[in-house]
C-alpha cells in the first residue's frame, strides 16, 4: 500500500490576471508581512490571537484529512508529519519536527519569528489541525523557546494547568517530561494493583 | 521716427486708395485708416478698445514677460511690441483678464480725454467700414507734414490694430476666424515701423486710457506693459530654446477652452497673407529656426480640472507596444500569453522515496549495529542531570547532524520535516532526505550537501542517564501510528 505522499505542487498559486492567491484551491489568501501581522496580532486579545490561529490549524487539518482519507489513523508518524509540516511550510510559519520523548510528543517550529503572539498562534494552530485531522482534543504547551526553536509538547486539555504550573515554576522542560511519565508510571502501577 | 514715417504713409495711402474698390475686412479697413494720416481717431475707435483692454489688464501685463505663445516669443524684433498681447492671448493664469478680453470693449469704459473721447462703444463692423470709407474720402493731399507728424505724435490708433493683428491680439487670438480674415497685404512691417509704432500706442493707452475704479494703482502701473519696451535688453536676452515659465494652471470653463485655438494655427492663417507684417514675422521666425520646434499649447490643462489629457500608462516589461501606448488611466493588465494564465509551481521532478525503502534502510542500519529489534533502550531526557537543570541547552542538539550511537543503544526517532518550503525541488529534497540522514554515518548529509538543511537528522539522545523509574514508563513502546503516539501523549497525565 502506497501511502500518500505530500505534494506541494500547484499548491500555491498565484492568479496574477485576477490578483489572487490560492491555497491548495482553498479560499484566498494575502500576503502580509510578518512583521505586520506581529503588530495586528499584538492589538487583539488572547481569544483573537487564538481563534485566528484556530482558523488556520482548521483548515490544514483538514487538507490533511482529505488527502489521507481514512487511512489517517493508521498513518505514521513520519506520513502525518510530512503532511503537517509541509501544510505548515506554506503558511509560511516555519518547519516542523517531531520528537518522540518516551511517550510524549513534542512538536518542534524552527524559523518563525521569535514573538509571543506568534507562538500562541501556532500553538493554537497545531491544536486545531490535530483536532481536526485526527479528531483529538489536545493541547499544544510551549516547552521551550531556544533560538528559533519552539517546542511544542502535545498533550491532553486536562494536563495543561499541570504543565504550565510547572513550567511557570521553572522547573526544565525535560523535568517536565520526566514528570509526565512518572506520573503516568504511578497511573498504571495504581490501576494494576486495582486489577 | 515720425518723420521718416511721413513718406511711408504717404506711400501707404496711395495704396490704401487704390485698395478702396475693393471690398474690405475689417482688418484692411484698419489698415486703410492707419494709411489715412488725417483719420487716426477713426481707426482708433476701432482698436482702442481692445488696445486699451488688453492694456488695462494687469494680469496680462504681468503675463507678458511669461508670454507663451510661440508665435510671439520666437519673433526677434518685431515680437517685442506684440508679447504683451500675445501673452494675453495665450495667459491662462488671469481669469478675469481673459473674461475682459471676451467681452466687448463696451465693458471697458473709457474716460472722455481728449483722444480717448473718439472712442466709442464698439462699432459693428459696417461701421467701421463706413468709417474707412470716409477716410478715404479724404484727399491724401489735403494733408500737409505738421498735420501728419501731429497725428503720428498725438494719435497713435493705427498701429493698435497693426499691433493687434500682429501680435494676434488678445480679441484677435481668442476669435481666430477673425484674424484668419486678416491679410495685411498692404502694409508690411517694414514699412509700418512697426515697432516703433506700437511702442506709441502702448504709452498712449498707458497714458490715456483711465485706470477703472476696481484696479489699484500699483495693477494699473503693472498693467501698461513698459516692460515689454523699455527693457528691451531682457527680451533679447530670452532664448527661445528655454521652455517658456510654466504658467500656473487655473480652472476655466469648458467652452471657453474649447473655443481658443492653439496659437499656431493663428500664426499660420494670418502667415497666409503674403506680404504682411504677420508673413514677416513668422518669416523671421522660421528663419531663426524655432518653427518646427513644439509650439506650446496655450491652454495648459489643471492636474484637477475635469477631463484632462490623459497621461499615457509606462509600458510594462511585458505589456506590448499596442497596450503600453493605450490613452487610459486604468493598468495594464498583462495577456494571458505572456503571463499566462495562473502562475503555478513548478512540478515534482525528482522520484519520491518510498517509506518502504527509508524503513528497510532504518532496520539495516540497526541490524549493522548489533541491535535486535526486540531489544529496546529505555531513554531518559538528559534534563535530569543536575547540569542540565541551569541550562536550556538542549542535549540533543549536540547530536544534531550525527550519529553517536553507542552499543546497545537504539534510535527512537529520527523524523524530520520532510517539506520546508513551497519549493518544490527543496520540497523533494527533503523528502529524499529521511533515507540518507538514517545512514548517520559519514556520510550524513551537511550543510552544504545538496540536501541541507532539511536532511540533517535529529535523532534522540541515546546517552542516557541511570534514572530507571522514569524510563520504564515508556519501555518497549514503539508506535505504529501518529495517532498512536497521539493517544500515548495525551495518555502521560489523566
Amino acid at each position: 500500500m502506497t501511502e500518500p505522499a505530500f505534494d506541494p505542487a500547484q499548491a500555491l498559486k498565484i492568479d496574477l490576471s485576477r490578483g489572487l492567491l490560492t491555497l491548495q484551491g482553498s479560499s484566498g489568501r494575502v500576503l502580509v508581512p510578518t512583521d505586520g501581522l506581529v503588530e495586528l496580532l499584538t492589538a487583539a486579545n488572547g481569544d483573537a490571537v487564538a481563534a485566528f490561529g484556530a482558523g488556520m490549524g482548521s483548515e490544514i487539518g483538514r487538507r490533511i484529512s482529505d488527502r489521507l482519507g481514512s487511512g489517517i489513523q493508521q498513518a505514521s508518524v513520519e506520513l502525518f508529519l510530512e503532511h503537517l509540516g509541509g501544510e505548515l511550510a506554506l503558511t509560511g510559519l516555519g518547519s516542523l519536527s517531531v520528537e518522540r520523548w518516551g511517550k510524549a510528543l513534542v512538536l518542534c517550529v524552527e524559523g518563525l519569528k521569535v514573538d509571543a503572539r506568534l507562538e500562541r498562534v501556532i500553538a493554537s494552530l497545531l491544536e486545531a489541525a490535530l483536532q481536526r485531522s485526527l479528531s483529538r482534543d489536545v493541547a499544544a504547551i510551549l516547552l521551550s523557546r531556544e533560538g528559533a526553536v519552539l517546542r511544542f509538547l502535545v498533550a491532553g486539555r486536562h494536563a495543561r494547568p499541570q504543565i504550565e504550573k510547572w513550567l511557570a515554576a521553572g522547573i526544565p522542560y525535560g523535568d517536565v517530561l520526566t514528570k509526565l511519565h512518572q506520573a503516568s508510571v504511578a497511573e498504571s502501577g495504581t490501576t494494576r494493583g486495582e486489577s | 521716427m515720425n518723420l521718416q514715417s511721413i513718406d511711408r504713409l504717404q506711400s501707404l495711402l496711395a495704396r490704401v486708395q487704390a485698395n478702396s474698390k475693393r471690398p474690405r475686412t475689417r482688418s484692411q479697413g484698419l489698415s486703410a485708416a492707419l494709411a489715412a494720416p488725417g483719420t487716426p481717431e477713426v481707426s482708433s475707435r476701432e482698436s482702442a478698445p481692445s488696445t486699451l483692454t488688453v492694456a488695462k489688464a494687469p494680469a496680462v501685463s504681468k503675463a507678458a514677460t511669461v508670454t507663451k505663445a510661440p508665435v510671439v516669443t520666437k519673433a526677434p524684433s518685431l515680437a517685442t511690441p506684440a508679447i504683451p498681447s500675445a501673452a494675453a492671448s495665450s495667459s491662462k493664469d488671469a481669469p478675469a483678464a481673459s473674461a475682459s478680453l471676451r467681452e466687448p470693449p463696451k465693458s471697458a469704459p473709457l474716460p472722455p480725454t481728449p483722444l480717448v473721447a473718439l472712442v466709442t462703444p464698439p462699432t459693428p463692423p459696417v461701421a467701421k467700414t463706413s468709417a474707412v470709407s470716409q477716410v478715404e474720402s479724404l484727399p491724401p493731399e489735403s494733408l500737409s507734414g505738421d498735420e501728419l507728424l501731429d497725428v503720428d505724435l498725438s494719435v497713435s490708433e493705427p498701429p493698435p490694430a497693426v499691433v493687434a493683428k500682429k501680435a494676434g491680439s488678445a480679441e484677435e487670438a481668442r476669435a481666430p476666424d477673425r484674424v484668419s480674415e486678416v491679410p495685411i497685404e498692404d502694409v508690411s512691417a517694414e514699412e509700418l515701423g512697426a515697432e516703433e509704432i506700437s511702442i506709441e500706442i502702448a504709452s498712449e493707452v498707458m497714458l490715456e486710457a483711465p485706470e477703472p475704479a476696481s484696479l489699484p494703482a500699483q495693477a494699473a502701473s503693472t498693467s501698461v506693459v513698459p516692460k515689454t519696451f523699455t527693457a528691451p535688453p531682457m527680451l533679447d536676452e530670452l532664448t527661445f530654446s528655454e521652455p517658456p515659465p510654466a504658467l500656473p494652471a487655473i480652472r476655466e470653463p469648458k467652452k471657453e477652452a474649447s473655443v481658443e485655438p492653439p496659437p499656431a494655427s493663428s500664426a499660420q492663417r494670418i502667415s497666409d497673407a503674403p506680404g504682411s507684417i504677420d508673413a514677416a514675422i513668422l518669416a523671421a521666425t522660421e528663419a531663426q529656426g524655432t518653427a518646427s520646434e513644439p509650439e506650446v499649447p496655450a491652454v495648459t490643462p489643471p492636474p484637477e480640472s475635469g477631463p484632462q489629457i490623459a497621461v499615457p500608462p509606462m509600458p510594462a516589461p511585458h505589456v506590448p507596444s499596442s497596450t503600453a501606448g493605450a490613452n487610459t488611466y486604468r493598468a495594464v493588465e498583462p495577456t494571458m500569453e505572456q503571463l499566462g494564465d495562473v502562475v503555478e509551481l513548478e512540478p515534482p521532478s525528482l522520484v519520491p522515496l518510498e517509506l518502504a525503502e527509508r524503513r528497510a534502510a532504518e532496520a539495516r542500519k540497526a541490524g549493522e549495529a548489533g541491535i535486535s529489534g526486540s531489544e529496546e533502550l529505555e531513554f531518559v531526557p538528559q534534563a535530569s542531570e543536575p547540569s542540565r537543570r541551569s541550562s536550556t541547552r538542549d542535549p540533543m542538539q549536540t547530536l544534531v547532524g550525527g550519529f553517536t550511537e553507542e552499543a546497545g543503544s537504539e534510535p527512537k526517532t529520527a523524523v524530520e520535516k520532510p517539506i520546508s518550503g513551497i519549493s518544490t525541488e527543496v520540497g523533494r529534497a527533503a523528502k529524499a532526505a529521511p533515507s540518507q540522514e538514517l545512514d548517520f554515518g559519514d556520510e550524513a548529509p551537511t550543510a552544504s550537501s545538496p540536501l541541507a538543511p532539511q536532511a540533517v537528522a535529529r535523532p534522540v539522545s541515546t546517552r542516557q542517564p541511570p534514572i530507571v523509574d522514569v524510563v520504564s514508563a515508556a519501555r518497549g513502546y514503539r508506535p505504529q501510528s501518529f495517532a498512536e503516539l497521539l493517544d500515548a501523549s495525551i495518555g502521560l497525565l489523566k
